[in-house]
């Protein structure tokens, strides 16, 4: 059989964004229109131009290209020469515009062969019984001799009536050469153009899949970021955690120090500057002047560092795109997604590039369905009060508002929106979805659905594009919302062997505990006290609030979010100033403050209009019912999974804290088992972490809906181990 | 004169068709063609060159100017032959062989006939002889050549030796351009100017027979 097959069938085809990506013009070009105009009215005369032909054959690279003779496919592909030459014409007639456009069009369709010959190259490999291992191009893989080699081993001269110039040119100078080196194994087929190995830089349609960079942390946890540009320190910190980096990545400080494992990461000057031989010769390298060429492994040693104050919000939007990234670029890579999270009070949305996965921007707002009452409880009652519609149309209205703001401040075109994904809880995503709520006010507490959802963006929002796709997690119950399903997801908790907490602080606090075999989850209800809630001068994470609290000797340090003047006390405050009193003695293992203080509370600091900021006995009593119905809750379902504090693996604590808690002093009150100690770790919003993993990988679903149904609910209310529980936590004793 | 700086603004917001209407009215208002053409259409072009260098605009801005500048020019042609209008020099162009990349070199082209010069297009893959060839044909002032990949650059000193073994280099302004390319490559073969972009050189060739 002779090992030569002309190709016939094509399908051409021109794709206008890669057209007008070469020719560098883009929608806010103002001569946009004007181009896409004659873009229009040239397009179908450059389909009838195109006269698309293949040829491929089984030969040999001679000895002397690489290091010995290898055997090769030859592929040559062309559009004929009709389009270049009406390109020059318009070039010569001054119509810089048609010449431009026409050469960019000739490319695409060039291009848009490569499916109908990768096809093709498929059958023909499955009927040679050959592999593909690799494919190669001239110059950068072959000297240009090659070819020759090429026109003469599928015979392309006669068979197709190409020719080649003294230079080692086709014509039609529209024609692409490539050769693909077989291998045996039959089931290999790497015959993609590979951008990354290709050395031409300048290319406009150059397409570089992101960097895979894996992280392992001090906890052997690992987490995997996509980066495309920018930084390493960038990288992380958008798309995982903060690390700290005090200089603000000017390669001075030396804290974002990373130690990396597998992979080359070049050595920078800074490096140099802070890191002994050893040190280079191990891994260690500066994450914010680290531009990595290739995947790599590393290793996070900062968390053991005490500079760590802000929260550690899970994705962490710095608000900036991260730098070397030009506006400009962005648009041209067209993909784009939010993820969201809608909480009871606050609503957090995040724009994500598709392509990369990097978390452009983050925005956050209130809920506007606050003003109808704080709680969930309350928001049930209204919505059945017939309040239903006018939340949904809130909510709605509030989300979209933030993608709009957060479209326009990066010159994101709503059309380029592909993908939402949501997480919240059970009755958040009642009221976005207009589902009624009757269920979920009474006994036993039925959500009317509960499962997660697949629908057009434009039911929820008619102004997204019509291929918008809108995700949205499960739940498991009218307590556990599709928001732990998602924080779930992001930690992988359901997927690992070890045993692991989370636990989201919120008004509503939530509890999973388990690996991938058995999941317990339960919810119990903490009360507003850990977000400053029904605290006399409590207050939210706001500037000024009072975060940190040192008693020493009756004298009272304290520490407000950037250092402002007093303006109240936030959950951590009230946790460490409870600590701080039993520490001191100046309230008994009952909570009950020592009696100078039983009357006005004890006083923590002067606000700026000179009125005492008192933490009070009620607040104290609050404290107690808050941080008992944690602990409780804690210890049913260890009780219910049978182990015991010491053989929980590892403890996430999400939600609202707004300042990094202090686990010592959560411990010190009862909050937590003692041996929890070691294992504590803040995870920030892991709902919204959750929804951008959904947002990126749309088969996170599947996961999800196994996580939930391997979910099993503990109802504390009906266990009678948890009143004695909730009792006895109620105590300060370790 | 106000039309003139209409046409000019005109070119510069790529009108093709108030350009033609513009300069058309302006010749049967009698003005001098090649008035019409330094002060309105090569100055509107030369902004629009000064903008694409610092970036404030972008290739398809500069197409749709060239086109209405050409549409100008169209108009103008006869009325310039007839007063015995000279280009101010003559350039050859192309991107040399080896090499099928066009559109760096026919942005250089479309600049340089916007600067005032008549430009002959080679074309790609363009063989050494060729360009002398026709250089001494046009009786061209200068040779413009690009090159696109690391490996065909080096035809850029084939064209240069053989126009020293013929005793031609001296003939001729060479300027040399493309990605890879640089100052010090431009050197190292003795060509005369390295630009890095079209609009940069436009500018130099002019500077270069004016001087």
């Amino acid at each position: 059989m002779e090992h030569i097959k002309i190709i016939r069938e094509f399908h051409p085809r021109i794709e206008k964004e890669m057209v007008f990506r070469q020719i560098q013009c883009f929608p806010d070009s103002p001569v946009y229109e004007e181009i896409e105009d004659t873009f229009h009215d040239i397009e179908k005369n450059m389909l009838e131009l195109c006269e698309p032909a293949g040829i491929m054959a089984l030969g040999k690279i001679p000895a002397g290209y690489l290091q010995q003779e290898r055997e090769a496919i030859y592929v040559l592909v062309t559009i004929g020469s009709k389009l270049s030459a009406l390109s020059t014409k318009k070039f010569s007639e001054g119509d810089y515009v048609q010449g431009m456009l026409i050469d960019a069009v000739a490319d695409s369709l060039l291009f848009s062969l490569e499916a109908d010959i990768i096809r093709e190259l498929r059958h023909i490999c499955l009927a040679w019984k050959k592999g593909i291992s690799q494919r190669l191009e001239a110059p950068h893989d072959l000297s240009m001799h090659i070819q020759a080699e090429a026109l003469r081993q599928t015979n392309a001269g006669k068979l197709l009536g190409l020719k080649l110039s003294s230079g080692y040119m086709f014509q039609p100078i529209k024609t692409i050469c490539s050769i693909y080196l077989t291998s045996d194994n039959e089931h290999q087929f790497k015959a993609q153009h590979d951008c990354r190995n290709c050395p031409n830089a300048e290319c406009l349609l150059r397409h570089v899949e992101p960097l895979k960079i894996r992280i392992i942390n001090d906890k052997e946890k690992e987490t995997v970021v996509s980066m495309a540009d920018g930084t390493l320190l960038e990288a992380i910190q958008t798309q995982t955690d903060t690390i700290p980096s005090p200089c603000g990545g000017q390669g001075i400080c030396g804290k974002c120090r990373i130690q990396v494992l597998e992979g080359y990461l070049p050595i920078t000057s800074k490096d140099q500057e802070l890191f002994t031989d050893n040190e280079l010769a191990d891994g260690w390298r500066l994450a914010c002047r680290a531009v990595p060429g290739e995947d790599l492994t590393i290793r996070l040693k900062w968390r053991n560092e005490a500079e760590i104050s802000i929260q550690t919000n899970f994705c962490k939007g710095s608000g900036i795109p991260p730098s070397g990234i030009s506006s400009n670029q962005m648009k041209q890579s067209g993909q784009y997604g939010f993820a969201i999270d809608i909480g009871t009070t606050t609503l957090a949305v995040q724009l994500i590039s598709l392509e990369t996965g990097i978390c452009i921007d983050t925005g956050t707002r209130l809920n506007s369905q606050r003003i109808h009452g704080a709680d969930v409880i309350t928001r049930i009652q209204a919505s059945i009060n017939g309040k239903c519609k006018e939340f949904m149309e809130q909510i709605r209205s509030d989300l979209w508002q933030s993608m709009e703001i957060l479209c326009k401040k990066h010159n994101i075109s709503i059309k380029n929106i592909r993908r939402i994904a949501i997480a919240g809880n059970t009755v958040m995503i009642h009221l976005l979805m207009g589902y009624p709520c009757d269920g979920l006010g009474k006994v036993p507490f039925t959500p009317y659905r509960i499962n997660s959802l697949q629908i057009s963006g434009r039911k929820l929002f008619p102004e997204t594009d019509y291929r918008t796709d809108l995700l949205i997690y499960p739940g498991i119950s009218a307590f556990v919302g599709a928001d732990i399903v998602s924080g779930l997801c992001a930690l992988h908790m359901a997927e690992e062997e070890p045993i692991q907490l989370l636990i989201d602080l919120g008004t509503n606090g939530e509890m999973v505990l388990g690996n991938k075999n058995k999941l317990l989850v339960s919810s119990t209800a903490a009360g507003p006290a850990f977000e400053g809630g029904n605290i006399t001068r409590g207050t939210g994470s706001v500037p000024g609030a009072i975060s940190k609290a040192h008693l020493e000797n009756r004298s009272l340090d304290i520490q407000t979010i950037q250092g402002h003047a007093p303006v109240g006390i936030c959950g951590t405050g009230v946790i460490e100033l409870a600590a701080e009193l039993v520490r001191n003695g100046e309230m008994d293992e009952t909570g009950r403050l020592k009696d100078h203080w039983f009357e006005s509370g004890f006083p923590v600091a002067l606000d700026p209009q000179g009125e005492q900021i008192c933490l009070t006995q009620k607040d104290i009593r609050e404290i107690q019912l808050a941080k008992a119905a944690v602990r409780s809750g804690i210890e049913v379902l260890l009780a219910n999974y049978g182990i015991t504090a010491d053989q929980v693996d590892l403890v996430y604590v999400a939600g609202g804290f707004g300042y990094q808690l202090d686990y010592e002093k959560a411990i010190v009150i009862g909050m937590f088992p003692a041996a929890f100690s070691e294992k504590l770790q803040t995870v920030g919003n892991s709902s919204l972490r959750g929804a951008a993993e959904l947002l990126c990988n749309p088969k996170i679903m599947r996961k999800a809906a196994k996580t939930a149904a391997l979910a099993e609910e503990i109802n504390l209310s009906a266990d009678p181990a948890f009143q004695e529980a909730y009792m006895e936590a109620m105590f300060f004793e370790e | 004169m106000a039309i003139i700086q209409e046409i000019s603004e005109y070119l510069q917001k790529g009108r093709a068709k108030n350009v033609k209407a513009l300069v058309q009215q302006a010749l049967d208002e009698g003005i001098d063609p090649k008035e019409i053409l330094n002060k309105g259409l090569l100055n509107g072009m030369m902004i629009i060159g000064g903008k694409f260098k610092r970036n404030e605009i972008f290739v398809p801005e500069v197409l749709v100017a060239a086109r209405a500048m050409n549409a100008g020019i169209t108009i103008l042609k006869p009325k310039l032959v007839e007063v015995g209008n000279e280009p101010i020099g003559r350039v050859v162009i192309g991107t040399v062989e080896g090499d099928l990349h066009d559109i760096g070199k026919n942005l250089v082209g479309m600049m340089l006939q916007g600067a005032g010069f008549e430009v002959i297009d080679l074309g790609v893959d363009v063989k050494p002889e060729v360009f002398i060839e026709k250089a001494e044909d046009e009786n061209a002032d200068i040779i413009c050549m690009s090159a696109l990949l690391t490996t065909t650059m080096t035809n850029m000193q084939n064209v240069i030796d053989m126009l020293k073994d013929q005793n031609l280099r001296n003939k001729y302004i060479i300027m040399v351009g493309g990605a890879p390319v640089n100052e010090s490559f431009a050197q190292e073969i003795g060509a005369d100017y390295y630009t890095p972009d079209a609009a940069s050189a436009a500018e130099t060739a002019k500077d270069a027979v004016l001087k």
